[in-house]
Parts: C-alpha cells; structure tokens; sequence
C-alpha cells in the first residue's frame, strides 16, 4: 500500500505538469495581443508595456514561460495580476470560502444522498421509494441557477430565513443553503446510484449467506450490504469534489459569495492571466488529490483491489 | 435430495432455512418441521434463531457466497460475536480454530485473508467451518461440491460425512450426482418439477425404484453396483427436458417424458403416497406398485421407448 501510494504520488506530477501546462497555453493564447484593451481606449505606453512583459517573461517562447512560471510557483509565488495585485493573497481570501462551500455541498449531498438511496433501497417498492426516485428526477432536471434563484427568493427574500447575501468570512450555517443548491444535482445521482447498488447486492449470494447465518436484518442490510454498494458511491463523491468546486461559480454568483468562482469570472474577462492560471493549478491539484483518495479508499473499501 | 436441474431443489432447501426470497417467492401450502416445530408462519426472530444455531446452510458456489469485501475471519467470527457475545478478539480465535477444524493450513495466518485469496476446494472448506461454527443440528449442503474437481470434490465430501458422523449433525446433502448420493445417503428424495416423486431409503431406492423418473436417472449414469446392470451398456440420458416450472404439465408432470404414461397419467396427478408397506417407500405415479415389483431387472426408459 505505500508504495503503491508513493507509485500515485509520482504518478500526478506529469499529470499535473501536463494540464497546467495547457491551461497556462491556453489563457496566454486567449489573444494575440495580451494588452488588448488593457489601458482603457488608449494604446498601452511603451513602459507599461515593458513592464508587463518582464513581469510575464512575453519574449520568452510560451514553454520557457511556463517554466520560469512554475518555477516561481515552486516558491509559492503565484505571481501578479496586471494591476500588481499579489495573486497568492486574492487565492488566499478566495479559495478557502470555496473549499468551504464545496465541502459543505459535499457532506449535504453525502448524508442526504445516501440515506434516502439506503431508504429507498430497502425498503423496496412503494411510497418512500417514488418520493425519492420523484423528487431526484426534479432534482436532476432543474438547472442549478434555477434551484439557487427560487431558493434565494423563497427562503431569503419571501421568508427571510437565510440572507440573500453571504458574509465575507461565511460560517457553516450561512453556507447551508449555498451548499444544498451546490450539492442538489450530485445529491439526486448519489441517492439514485445507492439506491441502484443496494438493490443490486440485495440479491447477491453473499447476502443470502449472511440472512442464513441468523444475522439481524439490521446487520445484514448495515454490514453485508451497505459496504459493497458504497464503492461506487464513494468513488463518485471523491471525484465530485474538483467538479464542485470548479462548478462553485453559479452558486457563487447567485448567493454573492466571494468565491474563486466570481475571482476566475473577473479574470477571464479582463484577461489576467496569472489569476485564472493560479486558480485553476490550485483546482488541478485539488482534483488530483481527490483523485487519489478515492483509489486508496476504494482498497481500503474492496479488498480484491490490490495495489502492489 | 436428488433431481435435475432446475426440478426446485434449492428453492426447497431455501424454504427450509427460511431464507426463500419473498417476493416474488411465495409459500402457498405445505409444512416445515423441525424436531416437532412447525416452522411455516413460525415468528420470523424465532426462524432467525434456528439458522445458525440449529440449521445451516452450505452453497454450491463459495466464491459468490462469501462476502468478497470482509476476511473469512471477520465473517466467521460475526457469528460467535452476534449470536454468542464473544469479544472481537476471542471471536476471532474462535474462527481460526474452525479453520483449523476444516483442515485449511494455517490457520492463524489465513483467518485474516479474504475470499479471493483462497482456492476452491478451500473456500469451501471457509463456508463448511462458517456453517458449523455455532454446532447445528441440521446442515443442508446444496451442491457443495458441483464446482469443484473430482479429487477435491472427493475431499469435501469426506470432510462432510466426517462432520456429520462426530457431531451426530444431520445432513441433507443436494446434488444431481447420483454417484455422490449413494455412498453417503441413507434416504433419498428425488426431485421433479418442484415437488418430491420418490422417497425412501437408499438401498430400496436402489433396488427398486418406483417412479419412472428415477429410473431414468439411474439408466443415465453407470452403475454402482454389479447386481443388475449390464456392464458396458450404453449410458441413456432420461429424455426431453425438464418442465418450466410456471407451466408445468397437468396431471403427472412426469408424463410428457414418460415412456409409459397412460390416459391417466395426463388426466389425474399422482400424489406422493406409500406404494411398498414396511419399507417407507413413497412415490408420486400412478403405476409405482409395478415398477417396484419389476425390481432391479427393470427394461431401460429407452427400450421401452423405441419398442
Ligand atoms: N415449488 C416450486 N414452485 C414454483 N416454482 C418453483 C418451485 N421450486 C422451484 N421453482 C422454480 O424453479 C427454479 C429453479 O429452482 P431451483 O433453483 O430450486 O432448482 P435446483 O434444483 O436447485 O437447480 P440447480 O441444480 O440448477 O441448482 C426456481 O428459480 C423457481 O423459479
Ligand atoms: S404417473 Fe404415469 S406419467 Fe407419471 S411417472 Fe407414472 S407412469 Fe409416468
Ligand atoms: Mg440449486
């Protein structure tokens, strides 16, 4: 298992290379003149423009850039925004809101989604059951804007439970309902996919095996059942998170929260470079890390996968 | 418990265990016994205290049977903790004790590993040490050993019939293998299309059998012993196949395959009745009587057929 780990560690550096290498191509390669509209209605000076080019390395050819780049963020120097903003400090008040959000919109469409999947798993055909395949199809078919706006505007605005706007520094409880609009979606497939898996592994042999050594239903559903059908449930949310947080923007916008979501919109439009490219390195990594998570947990859950 | 393919004889272990699945499976009439204790519409907690603890059950395929994401360990000792309050610890060297009782070397070392791990002559020896852990008084075997090879099949059959002999455990063995069954059987009951057509002790099955499907059975595999057979006759397959059991055939369900249905055959159903006083010997034909007096010296099912 460690060195299986180590192997996966090693694994994501080109990965890792690989993908904030295009994403770097990529946003330098939006336009073909980096200070388009950069100065306001006035061709940018020649010291400005000076500047700018040795701060972003512009004679260089894009990989030597990219690689000077990286080597600056080895450092942990994630560069400056055209304006001179330090990145690392707009990262630094931005990330942690949405890693915050992401993991709240995580734990709600877990907990929600897999107990009304093992709900309706069990109990087999019947009132329980539709309510849940029902209000997942509802689920699954709104746009997330839409479920964020009506949830916005009935409980903010109508009943004035939550606030219309999240604070700066937002508590786990401000970011309840962001987070439910977040998870919604990813919340209706878990329930659907627990709810598949059980139904699934409530015919297999091994659970009949378990019933005919005069095990409790309780332990049978909770032991014998329960763990086979989280596998793919598990391996699902861990690859969840980078989606939620690179899908973090509408919710972002729709609850002002000052996330990366709006930090990413504000730096596509103005073409600033060294923030999309910051935030997105950072997403990388984050999903990779997700990623590895999972595998090792999938081992830990499925003992037939053996990484040695 | 004896029968082809697909003639009910799992469905009737599971009813026996209580563990039929429902819906869609559904008893509508008939009685379970056990020492005396009805167990059909028997509370359900009390049906869950008997497995285990009084019957237990052994599948054909041990690989699919046992839990693939727990240790042979953890799934062994689940029973000395749940139905015994033992402590993990004392659970666990309890079940490599069991191991070691089911002859699988290592025991200590292997209670840990899971099924995957081991090969299949020893997972079934994992699921045998699982079904007797809590000392049943009834172990039903459905085809313990149809997936196995024949030395290792041979191995677990000793290893059954050596268990059953040490703890006076009852033993209901199902099987298609007619070989297997006469040399541990002491009764046997022939399956058809769900419902028992024959039932006595082994040597009278044997000697005389009374229905024609068991008959059947026997021409399709070599004989065990020398007294009637011709040696070197051609082995004879019971013909046609065996009925769908949501349209089975009306009267005796035998009767399409049988070479000597009659009128009645088609029309009356034969229940299973005594057909030889002092031998509890039941069979389910109308004609039962006959065969039993043409004893061993029976013409073959496919004589009869083309003649
Ligand atoms: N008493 C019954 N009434 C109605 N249907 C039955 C009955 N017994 C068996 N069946 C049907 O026949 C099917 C096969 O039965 P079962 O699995 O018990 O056969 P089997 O003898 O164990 O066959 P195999 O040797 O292949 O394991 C069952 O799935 C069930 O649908
Ligand atoms: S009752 Fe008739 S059809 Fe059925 S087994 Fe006997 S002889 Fe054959
Ligand atoms: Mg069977």
């Amino acid at each position: 298992m460690g060195r299986y780990t180590l192997r996966r560690l090693l694994q994501l550096v080109p990965v890792f290379l690989g993908t904030t290498f295009i994403v770097y191509a990529l946003v330098w390669g939006l336009s073909d003149d980096p200070f388009a509209g950069k100065c306001g209605q006035r061709e940018c000076s020649p010291a400005y423009i000076a500047t700018m080019t040795e701060r972003y390395n512009l004679d260089d050819n894009i990989l030597v850039q990219y690689l000077k780049y990286l080597g600056a963020l080895l450092t942990g120097d994630f560069g400056q925004t055209f304006s001179g903003t330090e990145v690392s400090s707009l990262i630094a008040t931005a990330y942690p809101v949405t890693i915050r959000l992401a993991l709240v919109a995580l734990l709600i469409e877990a907990v929600i989604g897999i107990l009304a999947g093992i709900v309706s798993g069990v109990r087999g055909r019947g009132f329980v059951d539709s309510l849940v395949l029902v209000s997942t199809l509802f689920l699954i078919s709104l746009p997330v804007f839409v479920t964020g706006l009506v949830l916005k505007q009935v409980l903010g605005v109508e009943l004035g439970i939550i606030r219309t706007s999240v604070p700066n520094d937002p508590s786990f409880g401000d970011l309840l309902v962001p987070g439910f609009v977040l998870g919604s979606l990813s919340m209706a497939y878990v329930a659907r996919l627990t709810r598949t898996s059980l139904v699934e592994n409530a015919r297999a042999d091994f659970v009949r095996t378990a019933v005919a050594k005069g095990l409790t239903h309780r332990r049978v559903v909770g032991v014998h059942m329960l763990r086979n059908s989280l596998i793919p449930v598990v391996t699902f949310l861990g690859t969840d998170l980078g989606a939620l947080m690179g899908g973090a923007i509408v919710t972002e916008g729709v609850f002002n929260i000052r996330g990366i979501g709006g930090l990413v919109f504000r730096g596509i439009l103005q073409q600033d470079t060294a923030t999309v490219v910051g935030i997105v390195v950072l997403l990388v990594i984050v999903y990779l890390v997700a990623n590895l998570v999972v595998d090792l947990l999938y081992a830990v859950l499925d003992p037939r996968i053996r990484y040695d | 418990m004896l029968g082809e393919s697909g003639s009910g004889k799992s469905v009737t272990a599971q009813t026996v265990m209580g563990i039929l699945d429902a819906p869609p499976g559904r008893i509508t009439a008939g009685s379970v016994r056990f020492r005396g204790e009805e167990l059909l519409g028997a509370d359900p907690e009390r049906r869950r205290l008997l497995r285990g603890e009084s019957m237990a059950m052994i599948f054909q395929d041990a690989l699919s049977a046992l839990n693939p994401v727990y240790s042979v360990g953890f799934q062994i000792a689940e029973q000395f903790r749940f139905r015994r309050g033992m402590s993990r610890k004392d659970a666990t060297a309890r079940a490599a004790e069991m191991l070691d009782l089911v002859r699988i070397p290592n025991a200590k070392q292997r209670v840990k590993e899971y099924p995957h791990q081991f090969s299949g002559g020893m997972r079934q020896r994992v699921m045998i040490a699982m079904a007797l852990a809590l000392d049943p008084d009834l172990l039903i075997a459905d085809e313990p050993t149809t997936a196995l090879d024949v030395t290792v099949q041979a191995q677990i059959m000793d290893l059954l019939d050596e268990q059953r002999r040490e703890r006076g455990m009852g033993l209901i063995l199902i099987t298609h293998d007619l070989g297997v069954v006469a040399e541990v059987a002491d009764r046997i009951a022939v399956m058809y299309a769900g419902r028992i057509v024959e039932h006595t002790n082994a040597a009278t099955l044997y000697a005389r059998p009374a229905h024609p499907y068991t008959r059947g059975l026997m021409d399709s595999v070599p004989r065990v012993d020398d007294a009637g057979g011709v040696r070197g006759a051609p082995l004879r397959p019971v013909p046609g196949l065996p009925p769908s059991l949501t349209a089975i055939p009306r009267g005796c369900p035998f009767h399409p395959r049988c070479a000597y249905a009659q009128d009645v055959c088609v029309d009356e159903y034969p229940p299973l009745r005594e057909v030889e006083e002092g031998h509890a010997h039941e069979a389910a034909c109308h004609f039962a009587e006959r065969f039993v007096a043409e004893g061993p010296d029976r013409p073959a099912t496919q004589e009869v057929v083309s003649g």
